[in-house]
């Protein structure tokens, strides 16, 4: 009797994790580079841009 | 068998925790707990917190009096804008090179926004997001409604890659600066949020606002008398985060599926569907908004949602 034949699982399968993952690395990437205090920076500030002045 | 097919061989189902949320009352929370530095509605003054280092998931203008988070896509830009008018030469070393295309690279919010694409697709969308809540409001005005062509759908990546990417990178202005023009010249979340409020209650800038604000006030109006006649027009068609997030709809832990076999179309499903969609073919796609109106509708229960 031949042994049974692995069944892969399709790609689709991997991408939650995939995504997850590279979402995890960007994450912290950006906060090695700081991104947080630029966001924070701007955040604070009255955006005269939205508020249709800028 | 294929997954899909498995998927669809699924019985009547019991509802799921998340599925029996009433939709509205989160909703509420969340516009309420993503703005609730009430002191700002009083003083005019914006929230300056630490909390203001994060984004949220939604399109909420960290200028309204109310917010207590950074708005993903107003932040984005910036970062995008820093990087208007870097040069690169052939002779630059790779390092440096890479040093300067990151500094422009919003990756923190890349980054952030894919976990919460990965783990829930685009259901903030339809969970969390204060202007997605006030367009549903909107539609509930008792006049006519109309169906959307669907090719409008395309516009919001235009608006993405346009508005949120290429202009803040090239439109350098004689100053040689940029600066976030959806902000600018589309966003009608800023303006209901940050552009009415903060003049109101702030004299030194009613004095300021001039044909910009105009114009902002005339696509918000448009947006609103839009929203009347369609169902959320502006994440539709116009929101650039919606456009980022749509595609990890097929890419995330979180996804619904249906028994199509047991349908008998009876259409309470797209009735229900805040997005406008055709449910039985366009479920958990990229329009969806994982609000899960149609599984409580269905009058079989042959909507339901999985996790992993």
């Amino acid at each position: 009797m031949l042994p049974e034949k692995p069944v892969m699982k399709p790609l689709s399968n991997f991408l939650p994790g995939l995504l997850l993952s590279a979402g995890v690395v960007a994450l912290l990437v950006g906060l090695y580079l700081g991104e947080p205090e630029k966001i924070f920076d701007k955040a604070v500030m009255v955006c005269l841009e939205c508020i249709g002045i800028g | 068998m294929s997954e899909i097919n498995k998927n669809e061989e699924f019985g009547r189902g019991t509802p799921s925790f998340i599925e029996r949320l009433p939709r509205g009352v989160v909703q509420i929370a969340s516009a309420i707990l993503t703005n609730g530095y009430l002191k700002g509605f009083v003083t005019g003054r914006i929230f300056q917190g630490n909390l203001k280092h994060v984004c949220i998931p939604t399109l909420n203008c960290y200028s309204c009096p109310g917010a207590l988070f950074a708005c993903p896509i107003g932040a984005a830009q910036v970062i995008i804008a820093s990087g208007a008018g870097l040069e690169f030469t052939g002779g630059q070393p790779i390092a440096e090179v890479i040093r300067n295309v990151l500094s422009c690279t919003p990756v923190f919010i890349i980054g952030f926004l894919s976990i919460v694409g990965a783990l829930v697709g685009r259901a903030t969308c339809g969970w969390a997001c204060p202007f997605g809540w006030f367009q549903e409001l909107v539609y509930k005005i008792p006049i006519p409604k109309f169906k959307a062509p669907k090719f409008l759908r395309w516009c919001k990546y235009i608006v993405l890659v346009v508005m949120v990417v290429l202009l803040p990178l090239f439109w350098v202005d004689k100053f040689g600066s940029s600066g976030p023009y959806f902000c600018k010249l589309i966003c009608p979340a800023g303006t209901l949020e940050g552009g009415i409020p903060l003049p109101l209650l702030n004299p030194d800038l009613r004095d300021q606002l001039k044909t910009l604000f105009r114009f902002k006030l005339t696509v918000l109006g448009l947006f609103i008398v839009l929203m009347a006649f369609f169902r959320r027009p502006f994440c539709s068609w116009a929101c650039p985060l919606g456009a980022f997030l749509a595609p990890m709809n097929r890419a995330s832990f979180m996804r619904l599926t249906m028994n199509r076999r047991e349908c008998v179309n009876c259409g309470a499903c797209n009735r229900a569907c805040p997005a406008d969609l055709d449910v039985v073919k366009e479920l958990d796609g990229a329009e969806c908004i994982r609000c899960f109106e149609c599984s409580k509708v269905c009058p079989k229960q042959l909507i339901r949602s999985s996790f992993g």
